[in-house]
């Protein structure tokens, strides 16, 4: 019994990485969508409080992949007395993207509620 | 070695987490470096909101435990840049590591991995069977049964069937692995 329910708790925690890191994209321009973020509070917000528990540093190879896409682009300016920080935003094509993820995912989501309801009925 | 930090252990343990990392970035080119100088002004932020050069060995095992492993960090970028490079050289090795990287690396696009994976694992099998044919001669091939059915392959009860192609099977299975592997390939830019 103790086995099966150590298995099981280890399915959940794979599959929360999964589904975390598959929603990751979203949630980086969600995030800079408001307001333009510094690499390091980017990434501490997302792992800290939109409670996407990923490895901080897998962020960064996504940030390089969506800058390349031209989807989020970044301006180099001084930080508090350190190295220049890269300041991202996003772009008019990751705005783009982001308004048509936007009813994407409140469909996937109201999909997804409604089945939970009746299932918790 | 390291002069950002006071304490020796501490340049130590930076220096053993970026040689690892240095090690990994090499197929990365400049997107490697650029990722390291990212990793690295991360730490340095981080570590200086608590300690700065004062900080411990323990105060950065903290912060490289919530950073992540090497490996674990740079399998996405090690994904996209050999499959990049497999669409365009359609090197097997090149593509097999970008989705062996793609698999491990977990997130959205392992479904198109595995899809990609398992078509390409056809692909060898076909290339495979056409190669044993001068091996087992009687057994491969296209084979037309008495009752009008047909197999194509390796096939065990071939003797009751008359085969079509004789050694011709060679290269007409190594020609459509090859369409369907440049087909295959193309599409793998949708995968990226």
């Amino acid at each position: 019994m103790t086995r099966q329910s150590s298995d099981s708790c280890e399915q959940v925690a794979r599959w929360e990485v999964q589904l975390r890191k598959g929603i990751l994209e979203f949630v980086i321009l969600l995030s800079l969508s408001r307001t333009e973020h510094y690499g390091f509070e980017l990434v501490t917000g997302l792992t800290e409080r939109a409670a996407i528990d990923v490895p901080e540093g897998t962020i960064y190879p996504l940030l390089l992949r969506l800058s390349k896409d031209g989807l989020i682009q970044f301006e180099l300016r001084d930080g508090d007395g350190g190295a220049p920080r890269k300041y991202y935003t996003l772009t008019p094509k990751g705005s783009a993207l982001l308004a048509t993820m936007i009813p994407s995912w409140q469909r996937l989501a109201a999909s997804v509620d409604g089945l939970l309801g009746g299932h918790l009925k | 070695m390291t002069h950002h930090f006071d304490d020796p252990a501490t340049c130590q343990l930076w220096d053993s987490y970026f040689a690892e990392l240095d090690r990994l970035i090499v197929p990365l080119g400049q997107d490697g470096r650029e990722l390291r100088n990212d990793l690295e002004q991360h730490l340095l932020e981080g570590l200086g909101l608590a300690a700065g050069r004062a900080s411990t060995p323990g105060q950065l095992r903290g912060a490289l435990g919530k950073l992540g492993r090497p490996i674990d960090i740079l399998r996405p970028a090690l994904a996209d840049n050999y499959l990049s490079q497999g669409a365009q050289n359609f090197n097997p090795v090149t593509i097999s590591k970008g989705l062996f990287y793609t698999l491990l690396a977990g997130g959205s696009r392992v479904l198109a991995g595995f899809v990609f994976a398992i078509g390409y694992l056809f692909i060898a099998t076909f290339v495979t069977i056409a190669l044993a044919k001068p091996f087992w001669d009687e057994h491969v091939g296209v084979f037309r049964y008495p009752d009008g059915t047909m197999a194509a392959g390796f096939v065990a009860r071939s003797a009751a069937g008359e085969e079509l192609l004789g050694w011709w099977f060679i290269p007409v299975a190594l020609t459509v692995s090859a369409l369907i592997y440049f087909l295959m390939t193309k599409g793998l830019r949708r995968l990226l």
